[in-house]
């Protein structure tokens, strides 16, 4: 079985661009990729990304795409085998590795994806959108309902943050000499930020993080979700006393399932078996009123 | 894109700007003292002794960073599943360009110092021979540290992999 975990968000029209209506935008964009395979590729300095429209959605339907992170022959794998060398792995230049992730864009403002450590952000299917069919739209996590609640208690009285990003696939290929040469020799720096603030465990008990910072911690958890690795917050409630974690990125609506591979390809779930666990995820939250009650990211911001 | 990052990937151009920088701040300068400065404010026989000098280290430093260029172009490229190799064969092509750069500096110091032997025989330094000779020094300088710099890294990284 492959582990999938089905996270949600709420997907919204940006301001001052035509209203993204998700039935029409993947029809068209159907509709070229059809006539032009090749085209569906969106390719720039950093990352190479791919769509296959399953269905394109209608009003009353929602659109069904698999999202792939593709691998260019300057950034693919290498193959190896015990007691061989590292070799290439056997792919002509228009065949790529993928990384897939399946996701459902319903017309009511949901959309959901399985996401997994390989799986490329629908920040980049926003990108994606923009750069193929003109169309923009933007993604917002959706938290469980009583993770504000718990902030709340937290508000004021945060002790630690701890945030990380690591995104190796960020390396800009096109260097100067000395930007190639130098980190060959002393290596590679790969760009990652980890943070660590805490007031610590040796000082005053009643001491906490300025509201600047903690603004900025949930300013971070609103805009750059899909670049955090790693977002907790601890802090004492104030109710209790007692000293919470709250780890962020898992307070998302989320649901995880394991679903039957393909038999062709081990490692990837069946395609038709994500997208029916999608909506049947999607039919049960809504039947719970979890998406009423869910909490977007701006929620998380006091103001 | 930063500057830095544009000198990095057109690194031939940094001895060209060294030597329109030096030979317009030289020549403002000198308006601006009216009265020689730096070499054309020496004597006759030290001039000519520095000249003298110049076209012999300038022929030898040469023929040192045409050496360089050849073994840097004697590093072809080497079998390499990990994908690194053509971008540091396309480095050590933007190395040859500081290299041949310089190169072009020495060759201006060699004809200049040469003119200037014969040319060059009044109490005071001529102003044109005198300014890019010094810019065309402080050039070659630059080009050629940039390129030794350039092949210590190459080297460095061979004798790694």
């Amino acid at each position: 079985m492959v582990t999938r975990q089905l996270v949600f968000y709420r997907w919204t029209s940006i301001e001052r661009r035509p209203p993204f209506v998700p039935g029409s935008v993947f029809s068209n964009l159907q509709t070229k990729i059809t006539r032009d395979p090749d085209s569906s590729i969106v390719e720039n300095d950093e990352v190479t990304t791919a769509t296959m429209v399953a269905e394109a959605g209608s009003p009353t339907e929602p659109a069904k795409v698999q999202l792939l992170a593709l691998r260019g022959p300057d950034s693919r794998p290498s193959r190896w085998k015990p007691g061989e060398p590292l070799g290439p792995l056997p792919l002509r230049d228009d065949q790529y590795p993928a990384d897939v992730t399946h996701v459902m864009m319903w017309p009511d403002g949901i959309a959901a994806q399985d996401l997994h450590a390989n799986a490329p952000r629908l920040g980049r299917l926003s990108y994606y959108l923009r750069h193929q069919v003109n169309a923009y739209v933007a993604f917002e996590p959706l938290y469980q309902a009583d993770m504000l609640e718990r902030l709340k208690q937290l508000r004021g009285q945060i002790r630690l943050v701890e945030l990380s990003m690591t995104r190796p696939e960020y390396i800009a290929d096109d260097r100067g000499a000395f930007a190639t040469l130098i980190p060959s020799v002393y290596g590679q720096r790969v760009p990652s930020v980890s943070v660590h603030l805490g007031m610590g465990r040796r000082g005053p008990r009643d001491r906490f993080i300025d509201g600047a910072t903690e603004e900025a911690v949930f300013q971070i958890a609103e805009d750059a979700h899909d670049y955090v690795d790693r977002l907790v917050v601890a802090g004492r409630n104030r109710r209790t006393g007692k000293t919470e974690r709250i780890n962020l990125l898992n307070e998302r609506l989320q649901e995880k399932v394991d679903v039957a591979p393909r038999r062709d390809v081990p490692a990837l779930p069946d395609e038709q078996l994500v997208f029916d666990l999608l909506a049947k995820s999607y039919i049960t939250f809504q039947a719970d009123g979890q998406f009423e009650r869910a909490i977007r990211a701006q929620a998380t911001r006091a103001r | 894109m930063s500057l830095t990052s544009w000198l990095d990937k057109h690194l031939w151009a940094i001895p060209p700007l060294v030597f329109l920088a030096a030979e317009a701040g030289l020549l403002a300068w000198s308006k601006k003292s009216h009265s020689p400065t730096l070499m054309a404010s020496t004597p006759l026989t030290a001039r000519q002794q520095v000249y003298g000098s110049l076209t012999g280290s300038s022929s030898a430093l040469l023929g040192l960073a045409l050496a360089a260029v050849a073994i840097l172009a004697a590093f072809g490229p080497r079998p390499d599943p990990t994908g690194r190799e053509p971008k540091l064969a396309h480095a050590r092509t933007l190395l040859v360009g500081s290299l041949f750069a310089a190169s072009f500096f020495l060759l201006v110091i060699l004809v200049d110092a040469t003119l200037a032997l014969a040319m060059d025989a009044r109490s005071t330094g001529n102003i044109a021979i005198v300014t890019i000779l010094e810019s065309s020094i402080l050039a070659s300088v630059v080009g050629l540290l940039l390129g030794g710099l350039g092949l210590a890294l190459v080297i460095k990284e061979r004798a790694q992999s």
